[in-house]
């Protein structure tokens, strides 16, 4: 993929320190650059493999079904392979239309999501399984995701079911209670953490630890991040706007600190997922932009906010992934509506990020990170 | 879109129960949703009088839809935009949804993102009273919602635009039907 430099997200970034009775967060707009040379963030886009390692795909990583809910492709431990979902189109859409203009009946079948593994030592894709997407994958190998009966068809839920690979070769054993529509997140340990789509896309964060032992750790919430050690989750709540957020642990699923968004006067009505935990330090991405919050003193506090510039608002700051260290993110900057999409790679303590790659909304261009606790390498 | 509730139910099979089968209409009307915002967009119903084509409108109604502007956020984003068919309707919806609600097909955004399970709706119980927080409307902040298009509903100042846009559905150019069944074109987003 060409260099791009995003003049729309040039921006001289300009702080100010701002914060609550408790937290003086630094608040900051982001500059941006453009990069002259390929950064440590792992990417996928149209097909191809950019950043640190570069390969070609089997088809353009994407997961329609979940957006970025979960990532489009998860690099295994040591980093040699990379799981990704990919969707076909069985009949070719037009979303300007509605579902009867163009003669789609209740029941057509209209795309197929697939799960792949790609090899980078022999360049070589497999297909893991059919009609499966959103891989979560452990250090150890195993990889669990979500495994639909049928494509995707019109006027129908897409449920299936979760299951779980103790390796790539292993036969896959149905994890959740029921089908319903699902989307693998990431492990906590032995434990899966999915989300269960319900009613107006209302998002339940599920815990499960084993075949049919399925929990529900927050309810109308996301996952914002695994703890390295795998035993804690960051979750944010939606229940009510503003939200909140809160550190839950996942064996029993205690809620510890817990954070009102509204408290802190920065405008922040939510966070999401997508988000890294590093250290004491949750990148979580949120309305106004990134907020870096610090969980080590037994409370959470917002340390920083990256806000968006140029034609990116902090909104459309998204999936940011810590690299190697609590200094440095891999961002997804969503330039809106028909103006591509950026991946960019941030100095947290200037606020100033070197734009990698853009692209058309179509290529998918997305970070490749593995949200699952704990890593076993130092990726 | 979201109720806003922490209650975690189980639809499936009983929404069988709920539906009343009729065969897939074509509107005579159908609803507008201009896309301005999260918190303060607008929806309008309008029809078409037999052998007249001149087009009606019914008044105005404040809408929300998500509570961000990136339609590919899926769970945050507002609805993508286009025509939409319906997928049904019931006066007293009693799953995580409650009350009014008008069920959508699913929708692509610009890059493929499939938004689903989205519905018309607002906050308020199945036999339309109010139970705060999850079901009343009791605040602007309660036009936010997971993408789902939510008009306001009577109890604590604002006004029954659920109720009313209900009316409007049944009466000028809409159906008369209550379940699961499909309407062709029943719903025009745009920005």
């Amino acid at each position: 993929m060409a260099v791009v430099a995003v003049a729309a997200l040039m921006a001289v970034g300009a702080t100010q320190s701002i914060g609550s009775a408790s937290t003086h967060p630094d608040v900051r707009a982001l500059e941006v650059r453009g990069a002259d040379r390929s950064g440590k963030g792992l990417f996928v886009a149209a097909g191809r493999v950019e950043g640190r390692r570069t390969a070609a795909l089997a088809g353009t990583a994407s997961l329609p079904l979940a957006g970025w809910m979960a990532p489009v492709a998860v690099p295994t431990t040591g980093g040699d392979q990379l799981v990704y979902s990919t969707w076909k189109e069985l009949r070719r859409e037009d979303p300007e239309l509605s579902w009867s203009k163009q003669g789609i009946h209740p029941g057509d079948a209209l795309g197929t999501p697939t799960l792949w593994v790609h090899d980078f030592g022999s360049g070589r894709d497999e297909v893991v399984d059919t009609n499966s997407y959103s891989a979560a994958v452990r250090s150890d190998g195993a990889i669990a995701y979500v495994r639909g009966a049928a494509p995707y068809r019109a006027f129908r839920n897409y449920t299936g079911d979760l299951v779980v690979r103790a390796s790539l070769s292993a036969p896959p054993v149905v994890w959740s209670a029921a089908p319903a529509e699902y989307v693998a997140a990431a492990w906590a340990g032995d434990t899966l953490l999915a989300y269960r789509i319900g009613e107006g896309e209302q998002l339940d964060v599920l815990a499960l630890d084993g075949p049919g032992e399925q929990r529900v750790l927050m309810a109308d919430a996301n996952l914002v991040a695994v703890s390295p050690d795998g035993t804690r989750a960051f979750l944010a709540n939606e229940a009510d706007v503003p939200g909140s957020v809160s550190v839950v642990d996942v064996a029993d699923g205690t809620i510890g600190e817990t954070l009102d968004l509204g408290s802190l006067d920065q405008g922040l009505l939510w966070a999401a997922y997508g988000g890294s935990w590093s250290g004491d330090l949750v990148a979580a991405p949120t309305n106004a932009g990134i907020a870096v919050f610090d969980v080590g003193s037994g409370t959470i506090s917002l340390r920083e906010l990256l806000k968006g510039s140029g034609d990116t608002s902090g909104e459309d700051l998204v999936e940011p992934q810590f690299t190697g260290d609590t200094d440095h993110i891999v961002v997804r900057g969503d330039g809106g509506s028909g103006k591509g999409t950026t991946a960019l790679e941030c100095e947290l303590a200037t606020a100033t990020c070197l734009a990698q790659e853009t692209e058309p909304g179509s290529a998918w261009l997305h970070p490749a990170y593995n949200p699952s606790r704990p890593k076993g390498d130092d990726s | 879109m979201n109720p806003r509730t922490r209650l975690s139910l189980v639809i499936g099979a009983a929404l069988a129960a709920l539906a009343i089968a009729v065969a897939p209409a074509s509107a005579h009307g159908h609803f507008e949703f201009h896309r301005t915002s999260n918190l303060n967009s607008t929806l309008v119903w309008v029809y078409y009088p037999s052998a007249n084509p001149t087009a009606y409108y019914s008044p105005t109604w404040r809408a929300g839809s998500g509570d961000s502007t990136n339609c590919s956020y899926v769970g945050h984003g507002w609805l993508p935009n286009g025509w939409y068919d319906v997928w049904g309707h019931w006066d007293h919806y009693d799953f995580t949804i409650k009350g009014i609600a008008t069920y959508l097909q699913d929708k692509r955004c610009g890059d493929g993102t499939l938004r689903t399970q989205l519905f018309i709706h607002t906050k308020e119980l199945a036999d339309w009273g109010n139970s705060c927080e999850a079901y009343c409307f009791d605040q602007s902040t309660d036009y936010y919602s997971n993408g789902c298009i939510k008009l306001s509903h009577s109890g604590y100042g604002f006004p029954d635009d659920i109720q009313t846009a209900h009316w409007w559905w049944h009466n000028r150019g809409g159906f008369s039907f209550h379940g699961s069944s499909t309407v062709n074109d029943a719903l025009y987003v745009h920005s």
